[in-house]
């Protein structure tokens, strides 16, 4: 979120933010106090920054700075949001640290692009490389899906997610629990690749996994999702069940929201329950 | 600070036998002088400075009117300039107007068309104005509608609707 870069060098010396200043930034808010001996500015009111295409509002913003002006932090107050074309960001309270460059949002966050929306306890954005942490994160993802032409929704619960934009990549650790339509997985991390529209078309789980799709069951080490087909492919000493039927192999290839379930170099076992004898008359 | 300080020294200046005037009668300006300077000093320190280009003042009353007025406040490196300054020195005030000029360290230019202090306001004096403000400083713009600044606290609020914009200086 350059957007808070940006409120952080309102008050800055402009020797600090020469580098950093090429643009204009714009505050507007119903008034300004500035507290010359505590070093804080507070602007209270419809508070309104604009830079370039980023749009940050909230009910107050206070900067804080030291002795040569320079700005240590900001805290923006009530009904934060920050709009940057399709990118948003909204909480309660949101505190940046313009030293480490962090933003952190509190109060019910929420963060979109595009399709993706995730919420959790808290966000941390860090300015610059474009880096997203979220605690107990709850993203959801729609993306569109080839195999029956229309969007595919995935859910995702997890301890922390971390989102590298740059890399098109996002990571999900601790108790993560992800679902599709009717294929659900477990494992401790899974991580997200995007493309350039921002759309989930491979997802990596590993350490550990476990699948379900209505009757079918699979549990293995790792378990490579093809979002784009539907197709969960699970590998290290996977094991699968389908009905009755416990089969173990190499691979286990689940096709999202159908009955296939394949097992390569498979070991099956059918479970036969014995017919309950009739009672003798 | 020195808007404070110069109706005192005017006073000082032009204190003398009071003189017998109608009671019913506002009394015109019976002193006028052009090319005024003053110099206030803390101690050994020079604090301030004050020209005015003409000062009119009651001695009966403690009313004045300054034209050209400037105060050059040195502690504070800055310098306030007026068209027109008029006051009262009993009450420790003056109101500044025809374009009010604060010229602050490192380029800082405040512009409001009206602006006053009262000595009285709180513990050491405010200033004020509800006319527009502006301030520009290297990298920094400021409008607003307003604004009050307590000279104790060093507090300054600047009335709605209020616009900063800050751009970028060449390396």
């Amino acid at each position: 979120m350059n957007a808070w870069l940006v409120l952080a060098l309102l008050h800055a010396s402009p020797d600090a933010g020469t580098a950093l200043l090429a643009r204009p930034v714009e505050i507007s808010a119903d008034k300004l106090t500035v507290l010359n001996l505590q070093q804080r500015a507070e602007y209270v009111g419809h508070a309104r920054a604009v830079r370039d295409s980023t749009i940050v509002t909230c009910d107050a913003l206070t900067v804080f700075y030291d002795e040569k002006k320079n700005v240590e932090r900001i805290e923006a107050n009530g009904h934060v949001e920050a709009v940057d074309q399709d990118r948003t960001a909204k909480g309660e309270t949101a505190q940046f640290d313009n030293r480490t460059g962090v933003l952190v949002v509190h109060g019910h966050p929420e963060a979109t692009q595009g399709s993706r929306r995730v919420t959790g306890s808290e966000i941390a954005f860090t300015t610059g490389i474009d880096r997203v942490e979220v605690k107990d994160a709850h993203t959801v993802a729609d993306s569109e899906t080839a195999m029956k032409g229309g969007l595919a929704r995935v859910e995702i619960d997890a301890d922390r997610l971390v989102f590298d934009s740059d890399r098109h990549q996002a990571t999900w650790t601790g108790h993560v629990k992800a679902a599709r339509g009717t294929t659900h997985l477990s494992s401790p991390v899974l991580t997200a690749h995007y493309d350039e529209q921002g759309a989930i078309t491979h997802v990596l789980a590993t350490g550990g996994v476990e699948v379900t799709d209505q009757d079918k069951w699979a549990r293995g080490q790792r378990a490579d999702f093809d979002n784009l087909k539907g197709l969960l492919v699970v590998t290290g000493k996977p094991e699968a069940r389908q009905g009755t039927s416990r089969m173990k192999g190499t691979r286990v290839t689940f096709v999202s929201g159908s009955d296939t379930l394949e097992v390569e170099n498979a070991t099956t076992v059918v479970e036969v329950k014995p017919k309950a004898k009739a009672p003798r008359p | 600070m020195l808007l404070r300080l110069v109706p005192i020294w005017l006073l000082a200046a032009c204190a003398g036998a009071p003189a017998e005037v109608p009671a019913d009668q506002a009394p015109p300006s019976d002193i006028s002088l052009q090319g005024v300077t003053a110099r206030v000093w803390h101690g050994p320190t020079l604090r301030a400075q004050a020209t005015a280009a003409r000062l009119d003042f009651q001695r009966q009353g403690s009313l004045f009117v300054a034209t050209g007025a400037r105060a050059v406040l040195l502690e504070r490196g800055a310098t306030v300039a007026a068209p027109r300054a008029e006051g009262d020195l009993s009450a420790h005030q003056v109101e500044g107007s025809g374009g009010v000029r604060l010229l602050g360290r490192d380029g800082l230019v405040g512009t409001t068309e009206r602006a006053r202090f009262d000595g009285q306001a709180g513990d050491e004096g405010a200033a004020s104005s509800r006319s527009a403000v502006a301030v520009e400083a290297p990298g920094l713009k400021l409008s607003a509608s307003g604004f009050q600044f307590d000279v104790k606290s060093q507090q300054c609020t600047f009335e709605g609707p209020v616009v900063t914009s800050l751009r970028g200086t060449s390396p």
